[in-house]
């Protein structure tokens, strides 16, 4: 992750930034849905990829996130 | 064939007619006595990155700078319409409020995260204790280690409201679940306030250097629709 470029960095966090509103909150009619990888979820998979990118993130200078704005 | 939903929105509202929903499916509006539903009509969706991504491209495509639909949770899929039908009926009214306060705003996320937090602040394990005595050591330990955490996020939740307060509309703040999270907030943000909120945002990095701040946004609201 430490070589990624920063347009990539940034659209890894938007992803997970995504994923962890789409699926965690929002409005509920008929259902809960989980999305999983290897018995983890996504959802903490998201948050652990937002904590590592932050750690990434200190050394690159990127402290904002504006999805479409790169 | 069952039906999958979107958001919801005023009754009439106009959804573009080029629009797609999961895996190119047509978006349709279905109505509810004076609330809209976006639904497309498909076989239960496999629950995959891409699907969230294209829920979440459906939903924005129905945005104006008037109307901020109320969205729905990846997943919302019934045999047929009967379950939204009851579902939307009997919210009505709350379906209703959140539209008008939605009205012109998005949402923006804040996270604040300090990758230095000693693993002892966050995650004691009191499992292994091999005695009685380690035991009430190790939960000594936890509950000093998590009142003082919970301090801390107070005190960045007030530095935050005193530096974003008059930008926001409504705040949700969210257990942090990371072992380095120290607290996650969502704000409700007018349009005309979208360049200051992130101007003032900065200021964050002065006041906790030690801190990573993440903004993100604007979102669909889905913090303030749960």
């Amino acid at each position: 992750m430490s070589n990624q470029p920063t347009s990539d960095l940034t659209r890894e966090m938007g992803l997970a930034e995504l994923v962890n509103r789409v699926l965690d909150r929002g409005a509920v009619i008929t259902g809960e849905v989980t999305i999983s990888v290897a018995g983890i979820d996504l959802i903490y998979l998201g948050l652990q990829l937002i904590v590592s990118s932050a750690e990434t993130a200190k050394s690159r200078g990127v402290y904002r996130l504006n999805p479409g704005e790169e | 064939v069952g039906v999958y939903g979107y958001c919801v929105l005023p009754g009439g509202h106009a959804i573009p007619h080029d629009l797609t929903g999961l895996d190119g499916a047509g978006l349709r509006a279905y109505t509810i006595d004076d609330l809209t539903v976006v639904i497309s009509e498909i076989d239960r969706p496999e629950p995959t990155a891409e699907h969230v991504q294209q829920h979440n491209s459906a939903i924005e495509g129905v945005v104006t700078e008037e109307v901020t639909p109320v969205p729905l949770r990846f997943g919302q899929w019934a045999p047929d319409a009967g379950m939204f039908d009851k579902v939307v009926r009997e919210k009505a009214a709350w379906y209703h409020e959140r539209l008008k306060a939605f009205a012109g705003a998005l949402e923006f996320g804040l996270r604040a995260v300090r990758p230095d937090m000693p693993p002892s602040a966050r995650d004691v394990r009191i499992a292994q204790a091999a005695t009685g005595r380690d035991y009430m050591n190790a939960l000594r330990e936890k509950v000093v280690a998590e009142r003082g955490h919970s301090e801390e996020a107070d005190q960045v939740r007030q530095g935050i409201s005193e530096i974003l307060g008059a930008f926001i509309r409504e705040e949700r703040v969210e257990e942090a679940r990371t072992p380095h999270g120290v607290i996650t907030v969502s704000h409700l943000v007018s349009r005309e306030s979208f360049d200051e909120y992130r101007e003032h945002a900065q200021r964050l990095r002065t006041r906790y250097p030690d801190m990573r701040f993440l903004v993100s946004g604007p979102w669909m609201p889905y913090s303030f629709a749960s």
